[in-house]
């Protein structure tokens, strides 16, 4: 039939190809290819394939807890020698306070310290951290365990919003952050103590709401460092 | 390859061997797992039935499509523990009271396995909820408002109204509560805690 | 006797290292008998195709700009996401896989098509499926299970239209002419049975709820990889070892490693799917069985890929004169690249860095819109002018289609792997904060945004193309028989 009855648009040559069905190969594959179609699989090919079965092999021996159903982790070999077992080693609360205070308190306050004007307040040379005029000690660790809410003023400014508790934080962690608060960005206050904090949590016992404003003023002054002492006032150097 | 028989026989051979080993092997041993049962109680603890609405409300919003509830191994990863995500990994039994296992495959927000035993305060859920970004500076998880409804203060502010300050705060006079719904997403989010043990976790040692 | 013994051999062994060649006549009668379902397969498919890039696109640019269309609820970006991938998935990739394995399953039997109502009743049921899950997803009833999004009233249409289809292709394998079965066939037969056992199983399993929430993990991952591993890629495959030979006239290079290569791949893609939720709360063993079958998938890759690529080897002039098979050259490149993706993304220590960041997402987008789509649009540009009975009307627009989609895809791949490793890293040092990470994440997240247009772009000039044959078929003047057609096609 004549070719030229079919509609053809004006760039046939970039479609040439698919417009033509090949039904049979060139005559001369027929003696070349053909034979070559059945030619054996390349060495390399069943080298390789050899090696990744062995290495599957070794790597599921190694990998697969036994194929029990209630093993979650592959070097769980290693857990039945007793762990790396111990003496707990003693903790750097300044190390463990960062990480806290990375995990919990830095999405408001800012890995600065330095808060969000108007929304969160600043950590920087504050009354507050550093138990300066009527704050104390326990007053950072109540607001720390049960929150804080209402209108406060920080550093003479003033702020409305509320801070959640945490409480569910061991008594270290509480003692590390704070350490930690009050040791970083040039705040300079004595630690607070693992055995502060659990005292303060022991008083406060049956609390869950957070703080407001003139409940905190109306607690009495304490501090962590000599418990009879006091108020050191905040070392200046 | 000339017969049919043989080539659809070894498919559905080759086929079946995978099917049994991860479908078949999965229904069969963690489909039957049993609560761990202590003195107190069982493990994992019983949810409220506000939690599992709840969780029809995580499903619906998609929060899956950021959100994982999955802490990995330590031996594969020890960022998720870092990050305080949770104490231990999770195991199979950690979703024994979940309708559905919101694993998650993507984390474009944190890992909410343990969420409700960081942020205990519903109060600060449903800000978070209404305009993430006053509780978290930076977020960019889209604002759920329509879990939300604003109206008229009639008598006494509602007991529920979301504390919302600055830009973001309802008109004078106007009040913003939460629905039935984002009450059911945040009793969900709040019963997501893995703070138990369970004798197939080994304990993780403290960094 | 023994002359007419070692003809079939010799008969069967053509058969198998290429098609099996037609009479033009009953080309045509096949054609003729395919023409509206298939075309009814392809429109449908060009229009989810458009529809899930649109909310593609729109959800990649949410995610940079979470105030954009926000506040409303059925186009939050929790919803729409789901809804834009099934209809990738759902609406796309597998009725244009199945449209096309249907013409090459009628031309390798050499069978027209009979009572092609049924397969227009299949086309209407799964479409209604897909529509019905969109909408029910976007009206807040999603599963938010991982590719089982759609409520799970919706998968009854889907499964029965598969059934539909599924029963027709086996009635056409069973009276095929040619006695020999191509590799081809191989693979739409390993596809079109896992479709069925795949959907089937994890539906039962997950969105109908009758297994604990415990042991879903395992399934979940099961599910979403064989629906690429054991289904989308082999049609792709098979539709590769269909149209090489046709378009270049080369054979197939060695049949041991298109043994090889199918077998091998049988036997491993089931069991890789685990790496998914690697240290995650599933037993260990399941995760290193798909570990080592990942990493076992390079055989198959390998074998096939060497197969193809000595196919087409000094095929420059047909690459020049085929779209087609530079479709399938681009697709072929994809496939190696995702499983390259996915071979690192199987090493534990390197999971443990990469997953849960875009990379894994990239890895998808890839195998479904580089790997499987590619060849498929290969396979359109195919058959489409066949059916029609004139060719394409205009180069310019294939190559903008190609052009744009390689350079979108090349974008993609980059910005979410080369972003997720970046963003793997971050999240993996507990001391930057989630916010901080963001902004590491940020200009890769941009640059996607950037490759989605230029994605939707090609696939709006494909469509247009696809439009203008339509609207062009309504002209008598210029409308020829496809008999004339593939008489030209038998000259040449």
């Amino acid at each position: 039939m004549n070719p030229s009855n079919i509609h053809h648009s004006s760039d046939d040559l970039q479609l040439a190809r698919d417009l033509v069905e090949i039904n049979h190969a060139p005559a001369s594959l027929h003696n070349a290819d053909r034979n070559g179609f059945l030619r054996p699989l390349p060495l390399w090919l069943m080298a390789f394939s050899m090696f990744l079965f062995f290495w599957a092999g070794m790597y599921l021996a190694y990998n697969s807890g036994g194929f029990k159903a209630n093993v979650f982790d592959a070097s769980v070999v290693s857990w039945s020698g007793g762990g790396s077992g111990g003496a707990a080693a003693a903790v750097d609360m300044k190390v463990l306070g960062k990480k806290v205070f990375t995990q919990t308190c830095v999405i408001c306050h800012q890995a600065t310290g330095l808060g969000v004007p108007g929304q969160f307040p600043p950590l920087v040379g504050t009354e507050w951290v550093l138990s300066q005029d009527w704050h104390g000690d326990n007053h950072l660790v109540k607001q720390v365990l049960y929150g804080m809410q209402g209108p406060i003023t920080v550093k003479g400014l003033p702020y409305n919003n509320a801070m959640a508790a945490w409480s569910q934080l061991s008594d270290q962690q509480i003692a590390a952050v704070l350490t930690y608060v009050r040791s970083e960005w040039g705040n300079n206050a004595p630690p607070i103590t693992t055995e502060f904090v659990t005292k303060v949590r022991a008083d406060t016992k049956p609390r869950t709401e957070a703080w407001n404003l003139a409940e905190m003023k109306a607690i009495p002054k304490e501090m962590c460092s000599g418990s009879a002492a006091p108020a050191t006032p905040p070392a200046k150097k | 390859m000339n017969r049919l028989r043989p080539l659809f026989i070894t498919i559905a051979l080759l086929f079946f061997a995978g099917w049994l080993g991860f479908v078949a092997y999965s229904y069969l041993e963690l489909g039957r797992l049993a609560p761990q049962v202590e003195s107190d109680g069982s493990l994992p603890p019983l949810q409220s039935g506000s939690a599992i609405r709840g969780a029809k409300v995580y499903a619906a919003e998609g929060c899956m499509t950021c959100h994982s509830q999955q802490v990995r191994q330590p031996s594969v990863t020890s960022s998720d523990i870092d990050r305080n995500w949770g104490k231990r990994p999770s195991v199979a039994r950690d979703y024994l009271r979940d309708q559905v296992a919101f694993l998650g495959t993507s984390r474009i927000g944190p890992d909410l396995s343990n969420v409700g035993v960081r942020f205990t305060d519903p109060a600060w859920y449903y800000r978070h909820l209404y305009e993430s970004t006053t509780v978290v500076p930076g977020s960019n998880m889209p604002a759920y408002r329509y879990l939300f409804k604003m109206q008229k203060i009639e008598g006494q502010p509602s007991e529920e109204a979301v504390s919302l300050t600055g830009p973001h705060a309802p008109k004078e006079g106007y009040e913003v509560v939460p629905t039935e719904e984002a009450k059911d997403l945040v009793a969900y989010l709040l019963s997501r805690k893995q703070d138990y043990t369970l004798p197939e976790v080994p304990p993780v040692p403290e960094k | 006797m023994s002359h007419e013994s070692s003809l079939s051999q010799v008969q069967a062994a053509t058969n198998f290292s290429e098609p099996a060649p037609l009479h033009a006549t009953t080309r045509a009668e096949i054609d003729a008998s395919l023409r509206f379902p298939v075309l009814l397969f392809f429109r449908t498919a060009l229009f989810w195709l458009l529809f899930g890039s649109i909310l593609c696109t729109m959800t990649s640019l949410k995610l940079v700009v979470p105030c954009f269309l926000d506040g409303i609820n059925f186009l939050s970006y929790g919803r729409l996401l789901p809804v834009a991938l099934d209809a990738l998935l759902y609406g796309w990739a597998i009725p244009a896989g199945l449209g096309i394995s249907l013409w090459m399953v009628a031309r390798l039997c050499g069978r027209p098509l009979r009572c092609s109502k049924l397969l227009v009743a299949a086309t209407f049921f799964w479409n209604t499926g897909v529509f019905l899950g969109s909408l029910g997803v976007l009206c807040g009833y999603g599963t938010s299970i991982p590719w089982l999004e759609y409520p799970n009233w919706a998968s009854v249409p889907l499964f029965i239209a598969f059934l539909l289809m599924g029963v027709w292709i086996v009635l056409l394998f069973s009276a095929r002419q040619p006695r020999s079965i191509y590799i081809t066939q191989w693979y739409f037969l390993l596809g079109l049975c896992a479709f069925p056992w795949l959907y089937a199983t994890a539906n039962m399993f997950l969105t109908w709820g009758s297994i604990q929430a415990s042991a879903q993990g395992p399934i979940i991952a099961w599910y979403s990889a064989n629906i690429f591993g054991l289904f989308l890629i082999p049609l792709a495959l098979g539709i590769i070892y269909y149209l090489i030979p046709k378009i270049t006239g080369a054979p197939i290079y060695s049949y041991y490693l298109a043994v090889l290569g199918f077998f091998s791949l049988l036997l491993l893609a089931g069991w890789s799917g685990m790496t998914l939720f690697l240290g995650g709360p599933i037993p260990v063993w399941m995760v290193s069985a798909s570990v080592v079958a990942t990493m076992l998938m390079m055989i198959p890759v390998a074998a096939v890929i060497l197969n193809y690529a000595k196919m087409l080897q000094g095929q420059v002039a047909a690459l020049k004169e085929s779209p087609a098979l530079r479709f399938i050259a681009f697709g072929i490149i994809a496939y190696l690249v995702a499983t390259l993706l996915n071979l690192a993304f199987a090493i534990p220590t390197w999971n443990g860095i990469l997953h849960f960041t875009h990379y894994s997402n990239g890895i998808i987008i890839l195998t479904l819109l580089g790997a499987v789509s590619m060849v498929f649009f290969a396979g359109i540009y195919y058959i489409a002018p066949r059916l029609f009975g004139f060719s394409w009307l205009c180069s310019c627009s294939i190559r903008c289609h190609f052009w744009l989609a390689v350079v979108g895809l090349s974008l993609m791949v980059v910005s979410m792997t080369l972003g997720g490793l970046l963003e793997g890293l971050a999240l993996d040092d507990a001391a930057i904060t989630w916010v901080n990470v963001l902004s590491f994440a940020a200009p890769w997240r941009w640059l996607n945004v950037i490759a989605w247009i230029l994605l939707l772009l090609s696939y709006v000039s494909f469509v247009r193309l696809f439009g203008n044959m339509l609207f062009h078929a309504t002209h008598p003047d210029q409308k020829v028989s496809a008999c004339s057609f593939n008489s030209l096609a038998s000259v040449s």
